[in-house]
């Protein structure tokens, strides 16, 4: 049964930062509204009785054969790098991912 | 030579015996777009270099006696979010601004194979979210029969170019509507086949068990021929079934009616719908009726209730799922940072536009601890529920119709006064994408002021060749969609 669940200020913070996405200050609250507006439009699923159906999947008329599982080879390299951002000379160039510095970031979760 | 008026089919007929050449309908096409889109904005790139090589090669075949395909030298245009060779893929974004794929499509590959000329690719909603074509990056998309009001979205410039004349064939992607509403805004018509009857390979996925590509077009005849082009198995796409299609061309051409049974949806507030298209069903209803079906009034409660919050846990939550690959590392906008989690931050803050952002974040507090469990996980059930109350419905009847928008075009700018209304809108357009049946928006006339009038024609799963012949009954008596008329610069 659906339960109704109120997001509060403190988790859609932790919500932005697991998104890894900036949110400015002014816009937070609308934001906060929304996520709050689409969850009390789905409360309205708890008068349904689901427990006991199976999670959607698709009914298939014929399966797709799958191709072999066999390495393709790829000559042109270049195709990719060239797309880097940020490219040394055959090199994606990356920031470093152990940082000295406490950000509560990807770098903090990987030290 | 006004080629703009003739369909797909005349075109390709025409190239085929030697009427006129591909290079001839591709420069007329071609000038057409650069008098006209300066205003309407419907195309963001064009590929001419590579669609006169193009074309030029479906010439030469002609004169060696070949068979030059289906669609031989027709021109088109694609959505901007299914990747092509070399050409700018931007699904709208600054994210994607400079991206050029390394591969195509494999709807661009069956069309070039097809002998259709891609002549470039047109305007969306920033990575397809969206149903108005204004949060592009850019600039909005204007619609060609009133341009006060906005083609729909997102393959509002695909809709709005085959309205327009650019070209009889454009492709576009529906994850809830997407090709649907914005056939109905510009008075065309366009369908999203069944889930797994197109390959969904190289299209920049919103949400991958919802997003299916499909054609826009002037007539069903065209729709057809196009999906006997699009419609194959396809090694690359682990979801298009593998089971062999009848010919869609073949069915529709025979399309009839008499005998069949259709029903009608009621059990909605038929006062939340713009007048001119509860008229505009009546009057498709009347059309069967005379032409021999017989009609039925259904009603589908747990789908009219329950679909848009349901739609919005699925595609919200799997969207923030998809876009996370966007990192500002491999390819896409960058920006610095003092360390990977500050670039990650700038490069998606930056890069995505605010509607993209929002519903990111609404999509991650979806799947996060608790909420999860809570919503999303029942809101998979809840589909179940709506794809078995629609397989019931079609255990009875062969079609259903209903609206495909409660409103005619927008006007401007409507999506920041009442998303509240747009979001509502999704009722009728997102319920065939849960339960992957087919649907077609098809245009039965326009209102005394110019408006496109579209019902929706939805199908059983599979049943898209089954619907496809019910459309063209339909459309041999309510007429084909009209083109614009366009003044230089704009309308």
């Amino acid at each position: 049964m659906i339960k109704k669940m109120i997001m509060d200020k403190e988790r859609l913070r932790e919500v932005i930062g697991l998104s890894r996405i900036g949110l400015p200050e002014e816009e937070f609250d609308e934001v906060l509204g929304r996520v709050n507006a689409v969850l009390r439009m789905c409360d309205e699923m708890q008068e349904l009785e689901h427990e006991n159906v199976r999670p959607f999947e698709w009914d298939v008329k014929k399966a797709p054969s799958r191709r072999a599982d066999e390495p393709v080879k790829w000559d042109n390299r270049d195709v990719f790098l060239d797309q880097a951002p940020v490219r040394e000379g055959d090199f994606f160039r990356v920031p470093r991912i152990i940082s000295l510095e406490e950000d509560n970031g990807v770098s903090g979760e990987a030290k | 030579m006004d080629f703009y008026k003739l369909s797909a089919k005349q075109i390709a007929d025409g190239i085929r015996g030697k009427k006129w050449t591909a290079e001839e309908v591709l420069s007329a096409q071609l000038e057409r777009i650069k008098k006209f889109d300066k205003k309407i904005n419907s195309v963001v790139t064009l590929c001419e270099e590579k669609a006169h090589k193009d074309a030029h090669a479906v010439d030469e075949k002609i004169a060696r006696g070949e068979d030059a395909g289906l669609l031989a030298g027709v021109p088109y245009l694609t959505k901007d979010n299914f990747c092509t060779t070399g050409i700018k893929t931007t699904c709208g974004s600054k994210m994607l601004f400079e991206w050029k794929p390394p591969y195509d499509a494999t709807a661009v590959k069956l069309m070039h194979e097809a002998g259709a000329v891609l002549m470039g690719k047109t305007n969306m909603d920033e990575f397809a979210m969206g149903s108005t074509t204004e949060s592009s990056v850019f600039a909005p998309t204007l619609n060609p029969h009133d341009i006060t009001r906005v083609p729909g979205g997102s393959s509002g410039g695909s809709a709005a170019a085959v309205a327009a004349g650019y070209c009889p064939i454009a492709l576009g992607s529906d994850t809830g509507g997407s090709i649907r509403q914005p056939a109905a805004f510009c008075g065309v018509h366009g369908m999203k086949p069944s889930y797994g009857q197109v390959s969904r390979y190289g299209i920049v996925a919103y949400v991958s068990s919802l997003d299916q590509v499909g054609p826009i077009t002037r007539n069903i005849e065209d729709m057809s021929i196009a999906m006997d082009v699009l419609a194959k198995a396809d090694r690359n796409d682990s979801t298009c079934d593998a089971y062999e299609r009848p010919s869609f061309s073949g069915c529709a051409g025979n399309g009839e009616i008499k005998g069949k049974k259709i029903a009608v949806l009621t059990g909605f507030d038929k006062n939340s719908i713009d007048k001119p298209l509860v008229d505009a069903i009546d009057r498709t209803v009347k059309i069967c009726l005379d032409a021999g079906a017989e009609v039925v009034e259904a009603q589908l409660p747990i789908t009219m209730k329950h679909a848009v919050a349901c739609y919005y846990m699925v595609a919200l939550g799997d969207a923030s799922s998809k876009l996370a690959c966007y990192d500002g590392m491999r390819y896409g906008y960058h920006e610095d940072g003092k360390n990977l989690s500050e670039m990650y931050k700038k490069s998606r803050n930056s890069g995505f536009g605010k509607e993209v952002r929002r519903r990111i974040l609404i999509g991650t507090c979806i799947l996060t601890r608790g909420y999860y469990d809570n919503y999303y996980v029942p809101a998979t059930r809840v589909r179940q529920m709506i794809a078995d109350e629609y397989a019931e419905l079609f255990k009875h009847s062969d079609a259903l119709i209903c609206p495909i928008s409660p409103a005619l075009a927008y006007k401007k700018g409507l999506v920041e006064e009442d998303p509240v209304r747009i979001y509502l809108g999704d009722a009728f357009s997102t319920t065939p994408n849960l339960a992957g049946l087919p649907g077609i928006s098809l245009n039965v006339g326009f209102t005394p002021d110019g408006l496109p009038t579209n019902v929706q024609l939805v199908g059983p799963r599979f049943g898209d060749a089954q619907i496809l012949s019910i459309a063209s009954a339909i459309e041999k008596r309510a007429g084909s969609p009209r083109i614009a008329e366009l003044t230089e610069g704009g309308c």
